[in-house]
């Protein structure tokens, strides 16, 4: 733990090194960030509400989704990374490492935009929480921790699982990129926007729903309105981390299958 | 090094332009070949902006809720405009000159570029053509595609399909112009995807693909009207589907010349001073 926050450090230092880049990336994942509620924010001047959520609870949720984005990227940003690492083959040195393959993996190369995705969720979830109406009390702010954690493995889960087949296919940044922006477009609205069938797909079959729209209608006092029943709906955080070990283990056998594009 | 600036200015004369076509025909094969090598990495690409539009319909049916119009558009008027505005949008932009411009100055090709025959910028037109005639048929394969996830109509009438069309040329032309702007950004930062990214993001924004942007609030449509990006998405769709007819249209299209002038104009000089960039960097 200790040698992977000391690589983390160096590789963070590393891209500090290049200051104009990083001072780019950084105004690009900010503007990233905030370009899905400038829309949201534009509409709302135009009409009250999308399916009964006004401006301060979609701002909530789509906070709440930047914050567990932000959980899962500070980690494992380089995780988006990985094909390009094998592609070099620069894998083979992870592999003789006495260090799990994973965390070489994740302290690899800070990408430097990940600073902006911070400030944004960071600055975008203290406006939401001041003007949305959500009631801090105790247990709802242990549930915002431990499901802003669990958010971020229920897309980081998926993400993982797709980069681990870069083993065999040796190239997956599209689907990678897909799924991101899925999680991303779809995350930021109430599901029932999309009707019945789209949400339970992106409840059971990807786990959209448990990164912030569910936790979000459970912190805004409308969880009666929800798709699933209270006991799931508080449950969230709970099914990220099981999405997660299924996605560690599809890596673990995924590597097996692993074959140096060599030098 | 004076060889290497010898070839005078990026805009060819007539003479040279027609002594070069197979040159520029055999680029833009090329992208096409290449383009059809890596469909798989854009039916990603095209799925997202499927998914997009899929998401947009959704979202502003459930804004609409009940209103018959707003702002002079019927929900399945806007739901057209939308649809036809992010597929056009797909189409018109390529992330992928850019970064190919940036490759070739930064790994100092540029300098192989500039000795052949052919200019430099007209090149990089034919690899915008070829890239851009295959999006465009991917787009077209993929209409089906859209029709479920979006809303397709037919344009409001005849004539609106006809200023539809040079109206989408001019936009296809400013979008053209403002890549290579930003691909040539490349001489002088050395580092280009941050860019290449925001880029995409404002123009995306801007353009009115995800709003129109007579919906948007004040100081905000001001400047939206003042920046080029809305004569590429806005202007043609809104002709499509009768927002803009009659003088309005052809006042859209007027516009979208102007834009074409001076975005040429500050290609030419930033072209002009991009030339000695490379000979500073060669010597």
């Amino acid at each position: 733990m200790r040698v992977a926050w000391e690589l983390e450090k160096a590789s963070f230092r590393g891209q500090l090194e290049y200051r104009l880049n990083f001072v780019v990336l950084t105004v690009m994942g900010i503007a990233y960030q905030s370009s899905g509620i400038a829309f949201i924010w534009v509409v709302l001047h135009k009409f009250h509400s999308i399916a009964g959520w006004t401006f301060p609870d979609l701002a909530f949720l789509y906070a709440l989704r930047l914050l567990a984005h932000a959980a899962w990227l500070v980690p494992f940003n380089q995780v988006d990374m990985l094909g390009y690492t094998i592609r070099e083959g620069k894998f083979d040195r992870f592999l003789v490492r006495p260090l799990n393959p994973l965390v070489q993996v994740m302290t690899n190369r800070f990408q430097m935009n990940v600073v902006g995705d911070v400030v944004t969720a960071a600055t975008l979830f203290g406006i939401a929480a001041s003007i949305a109406d959500v009631d801090f009390s105790p247990v709802h702010l242990l549930y915002l921790v431990l499901t802003v954690i669990g958010g971020g493995l229920a897309e980081g889960a998926v993400i993982l699982a797709i980069a681990s087949l870069n083993f065999r296919f040796l190239q997956t940044w599209a689907a990678q990129y897909l799924v991101d922006n899925i999680y991303l477009m779809f995350g930021s609205y109430p599901l029932k926007v999309f009707g019945a069938t789209t949400s339970w797909i992106l409840t059971w079959v990807l786990p959209v729903a448990f990164v912030a729209y569910i936790p979000s209608s459970v912190l805004l006092g409308r969880a009666g309105g929800l798709h699933v029943s209270p006991v799931i709906a508080w449950g969230a955080p709970a099914v990220g981390a099981v999405w997660f070990y299924c996605a560690y283990r599809i890596w673990r056998w995924q590597l097996r299958s692993y074959q140096s594009s060599g030098h | 090094m004076t060889t290497l600036t010898a070839p005078p200015a990026g805009v060819p004369t007539e003479h040279t332009l027609g002594r070069n076509l197979p040159a520029y025909r055999q680029i833009m094969r090329s992208r096409l070949k290449t383009a059809a090598t890596y469909r798989q990495n854009v039916f990603f690409l095209l799925a997202i902006v499927v998914v997009q539009i899929f998401i947009l319909r959704k979202v502003w049916s459930a804004l609409y809720q009940g209103q018959h119009t707003v702002d002079g558009l019927t929900l399945h008027a806007m739901l057209v405009y939308l649809t036809i505005a992010n597929l056009q949008n797909w189409v018109f932009q390529d992330p992928t000159i850019s970064m190919y411009m940036y490759d070739r100055i930064r790994e100092g090709q540029v300098a192989f570029d500039l000795v052949r025959p052919a200019g430099f910028v007209p090149q990089m037109f034919a690899h915008l053509a070829g890239s851009s005639f295959a999006t465009m048929l991917f787009a077209l394969c993929a209409l089906p595609l859209v029709a479920l996830a979006g809303t397709l109509g037919a344009p409001a009438s005849g004539s609106a399909f006809l200023l539809y069309l040079l109206s989408f040329v001019g936009g296809y032309v400013i979008t053209a112009l403002l890549t290579l702007i930003v691909g040539m950004v490349a001489f002088w930062t050395m580092e280009i995807s941050g860019l290449t990214m925001l880029y995409y993001l404002v123009n995306q924004f801007f353009a009115g693909a995800l709003v129109p942007i007579t919906l948007f609030p004040g100081a905000l449509r001001v400047l939206a009207n003042l920046l080029p990006f809305q004569a590429t998405t806005y202007a043609p769709v809104s002709i499509y589907v009768g927002r803009l007819t009659g003088a309005d249209a052809w006042r859209a299209i007027g516009v979208q010349v102007v834009w074409v002038v001076l975005l040429t104009l500050c290609a030419t000089a930033m072209w002009r001073r991009a030339l000695h960039r490379v000979v500073v960097q060669g010597g």
